[in-house]
């Protein structure tokens, strides 16, 4: 076995370890999350509502047209991928999760998974005062700590 | 049903082309034993990847979009890595058995175990992940309707039928046209792998220009139809491909192919000095006309 492949293996194990380990989202948080389904058929994509608080966000996408079909969460150029859901098939549904900050949204559906997109619509993602006071505990923690570790070391 | 059925193909097709070539490779030069090694490096690859989607599914945590698109990008670019690897490997290989020095592939295979089960793990697991997500959603649905899940079973088993029914063409072909076949079809399918995962890290955001396509052909090849399942199933034909997707495809398969050719035609001459040695000895009988 060449030494590279040694490597190789090492380095992939690493990189998939790392992207499970950073990319994985809680599939039941607690209160801020919130939990939206999606209709798609083959003219619509119905979003259950078209504003939910920032955060932890679950779009439950079912399929209920006969094409296979995706669903798009995009930035608010319209463009970029925030999220996607892939290969539902007629019948399934499958779910979305996202860690969505304070702005506004595009959702839309791909029956067929060509052509152009459906029933695109406008989705915002509320300020929340819940963030904010995570953010404010987490910095008073870092500051504990630092100070803890500061009289450690001064010890 | 049709339409999961489709899905199902699609996402087992590729991986048993792959594995379907190792083994019959494999069997043709007699290295029969170390075919557990390739079933090991699939069992694996399948149970880690139900494992995972049934964990994504089912447990506390999912995946996030950008990480499972990012894993897929990671997973396809190390896999077209590896399948070339495997093409190069064995075109030395069928040198050496054509200039019968059988102790020269055992040393190879020796040092190969692990790689094969690599490939054939890789192989099986690149899309595994989604393949998995795709079925437990259709586990899901069970208590509403079993058509999908049917219909996504059903798609697997016929690509798995679809490798069967290679293996056995491939078997009755002679060993120098299988080597150049199935090197130049790997090197094809390898480049579809890799323009698959740059599409894949376009998607996560990792890559830019997921916008700027070089050509768009889905009216003609609707992704959703049989023979667009085909084309993206084996070749990883994108209906729509970006500038980006098409760059790599060819910054990849030119000078591959190229090397592929280039080395193959050396063998080929290698060999026949090779055979024709033991006969240049003694004079020519036909000069006499």
């Amino acid at each position: 076995m060449p030494r590279v492949f040694r490597y190789a293996r090492l380095l992939g194990v690493g990189v998939l370890g790392v992207a499970l380990l950073s990319g994985c989202v809680a599939n039941n948080p607690a209160a801020s999350h919130t939990a939206l389904a999606v209709d798609s058929s083959a003219t619509n994509c119905a979003v259950s509502a078209n504003e939910a608080p920032a955060g932890s966000i679950r779009f439950s996408v079912t399929n209920s047209g006969d094409q296979v079909t995706e669903f798009y969460l995009l930035a608010d150029d319209g463009l970029r991928i925030v999220g996607e859901a892939e290969n539902i098939g007629p019948g399934l549904s499958r779910d979305l999760v996202v860690q969505l900050d304070a702005g506004s949204y595009f959702t839309s559906c791909k029956p067929g998974m060509g052509g152009d997109s459906v029933g695109k619509a406008e989705f915002t993602a509320t300020k929340t005062d819940a963030a904010a006071t995570v953010s404010v505990d987490r910095a008073a923690q870092i500051d504990t700590a630092n100070s803890d570790y500061a009289s450690y070391v001064s010890q | 049903m049709f339409a999961n059925y489709l899905i199902g193909l699609r996402e087992g097709l590729e991986a048993a082309l792959i594995v379907t070539i190792l083994i019959a490779y494999i069997v043709k030069i007699n290295r029969r034993d170390v075919l557990p090694r390739i079933w090991i490096g699939v069992s694996l690859a399948v149970l880690l990847a139900l494992g995972i989607g049934a964990l994504l599914t089912y447990g506390t945590y999912g995946l996030s979009f950008t990480a499972q698109e990012t894993i897929g990008g990671v997973l396809s670019i190390v896999a077209t890595g590896l399948v070339t690897w495997m093409v190069f490997w064995m075109l030395r290989t069928a040198r050496d058995l054509k200039g019968h020095l059988q102790g020269n592939i055992d040393k190879h295979l020796v040092g190969t175990g692990l790689g094969l089960v690599l490939v054939a793990f890789l192989a099986v697991g690149r899309e595994g992940i989604e393949t998995a997500l795709f079925l437990w959603a259709a586990v899901q649905a069970t208590g509403a309707t079993t058509m999908p899940l049917l219909g996504a079973a059903l798609g697997i088993a016929t690509a798995i039928g679809l490798g069967a029914l290679i293996y056995a063409g491939m078997l009755k072909i002679n060993l120098s046209k299988f080597f150049t076949y199935t090197g130049a079809i790997l090197i094809i399918v390898a480049a579809g792998v890799l323009s698959y995962g740059v599409h894949d890290l376009q998607e996560a955001g990792f890559l830019p220009g997921l916008h700027a396509l070089a050509f768009n052909v889905s009216a003609a090849v609707p992704p959703d139809s049989w023979y667009g399942t085909l084309l993206k199933g084996t070749l990883n034909f994108s209906p729509a491909t970006t500038w980006l997707e098409m760059f790599a495809w060819l910054a990849y398969t030119v000078p591959t192919l190229s090397l592929f050719i280039k080395k193959s035609r050396l063998g080929r001459t290698n060999t026949r000095t090779v055979q024709t040695a033991p006969q240049t000895p003694g004079p020519v009988p036909v000069a006499a006309h």
